[in-house]
């Protein structure tokens, strides 16, 4: 009998916290964030633990090997792209107006010292903070091109949310027809295209960039490659689902970007 | 069981979602133990613990993600008491039980995930079918798969029998 008041006096004291939270949520993100910030060590340190205990495994050196020149493959790509997007802005923007050159961006390195736990939203959670200068709406990326954006900022730490997921949006361009569109994330570690006109020559293997609009992301970064396209029904435009240019859940370095 | 083994057990949870789980991703979903545990206190320790450890770990997971703040907390709480009370109607030693229980409720987590994200928030460029098919069913089914490994595990580290006085 006991036991079964005691029981029901649990449930009543979870339900009448969790309508406490949802009510106090503004406060509870300042919470969150300092909660993050103060686990940073614990955090980092696990993370290079478990990184350790990869290296220890045999073909340890050739594994590392391995990984140095697929990094630097993979930078050689990324360059290789964008050095053409730039050479054809140089060609075309010359013919019509005097442009000015694409400015070069700085960034500041990080490391990813935890991943989303929840299946719904996708973020990263990064080892530098507003003490090395990091600040929200910095655009976030890697050797192979566009991972997100930042949007949580503590001292020492700060959340990216990655170009998969749905409340990311980006404007963005398709090197080849300069076709611009808006990019959100899509389940299943897509993301998809919307708002691309109908008689638009949009085609599977068509690689995208950032368009530069607004001023979170730079011009001319890489974001990955259509992998399907179709038509909205009941809408007159066209979609398409677009294939990251690398997989995010293997981040391990990221760069941001001061603008 | 002791609450000392709950927590360690929690904490080992906790660490394995956040820093591991996401290098088992498959097709974009990856299993979520917390969802798994949640289930598997319920149905062997009843609502108040489920109701608990759900609380806990919602709370975890509204504190490292991006989600709108709570909207972890309360489908995964209430995951805890509805499991909790029906599961003594079940026969929970099955493995198809156990195995269907954390399958549905993985599942009707997500819808409530979805709603009430949906609801608050209102940008979801995606709908209820497409995030059924590209993430909700084959992250659950992921997770029911790792509950046969895992609560084999469990009940033998609790030494469950049946009727016996778990708390």
């Amino acid at each position: 009998m006991r036991n079964k008041k005691n029981r029901i006096i649990k449930i009543l004291a979870v339900l009448f916290a969790v309508i406490l939270i949802v009510l106090i949520s503004s406060a509870a993100r300042l919470v969150r964030i300092n909660i993050t910030d103060t686990s940073t060590p614990v955090l980092k340190n696990l993370n290079s633990f478990f990184g350790l205990l990869e290296k220890v495994t045999p073909f340890a050196a050739l594994k590392e090997e391995n990984r140095i020149l697929r990094d630097r493959v993979d930078l050689l790509t990324r360059m290789a792209v964008e050095t053409k997007v730039v050479i054809d802005d140089n060609a075309r923007l010359s013919t019509l107006l005097d442009f000015r050159k694409m400015i070069p961006y700085k960034s500041i390195p990080a490391q990813v010292i935890g991943r989303d736990p929840s299946n719904w939203s996708n973020s990263l959670i990064i080892d530098k903070g507003s003490s090395t200068g990091i600040r929200t709406n910095m655009a976030v990326m890697s050797t192979r091109g566009l991972v997100g954006r930042i949007v949580e900022v503590g001292k020492l730490s700060c959340k990216a949310l990655l170009i998969t997921d749905p409340n990311l949006k980006v404007g963005v361009l398709i090197r080849r027809n300069r076709q611009g569109g808006i990019m959100t994330g899509w389940p299943g570690g897509r993301c998809k295209i919307i708002y691309i006109s109908l008689d638009s020559d949009v085609r599977p293997g068509d690689k995208v960039m950032t368009a530069g609009f607004g001023s979170v992301f730079p011009k001319g970064i890489l974001i990955g490659e259509i992998e399907k396209v179709g038509k909205e029904e009941g809408r007159l435009y066209k979609y398409a689902i677009l294939k990251p240019s690398q997989d995010l859940s293997r981040l391990e370095e990221v760069l941001c970007i001061i603008r | 069981m002791n609450r000392y083994s709950f927590y360690i057990i929690s904490i080992a949870a906790f660490l394995i979602q956040l820093l591991l789980l996401d290098h088992i991703k498959i097709a974009g979903a990856k299993p979520d133990l917390l969802v798994l545990l949640v289930v598997f206190f319920a149905i062997f320790f009843g609502p108040g613990i489920g109701a608990e450890a759900g609380f806990i770990y919602g709370l975890f997971k509204d504190i490292y993600s991006l989600d709108l703040f709570g909207v972890n907390i309360v489908p995964l709480s209430l995951l805890g008491i509805i499991t909790g009370v029906l599961s003594p109607k079940l026969f929970r030693e099955s493995r198809l039980t156990q195995l269907l229980l954390v399958f549905i409720s993985s599942v009707l987590y997500m819808i409530i995930h979805y709603f009430v994200s949906s609801l608050i928030l209102k940008i979801s460029y995606a709908t209820l079918p497409e995030y059924l098919t590209g993430l909700i069913l084959p992250s659950s089914f992921y997770t029911a798969m790792l509950s046969l490994i895992l609560f084999p595990v469990l009940i033998n580290r609790y030494r469950l029998k049946e009727n016996a006085e778990y708390l």
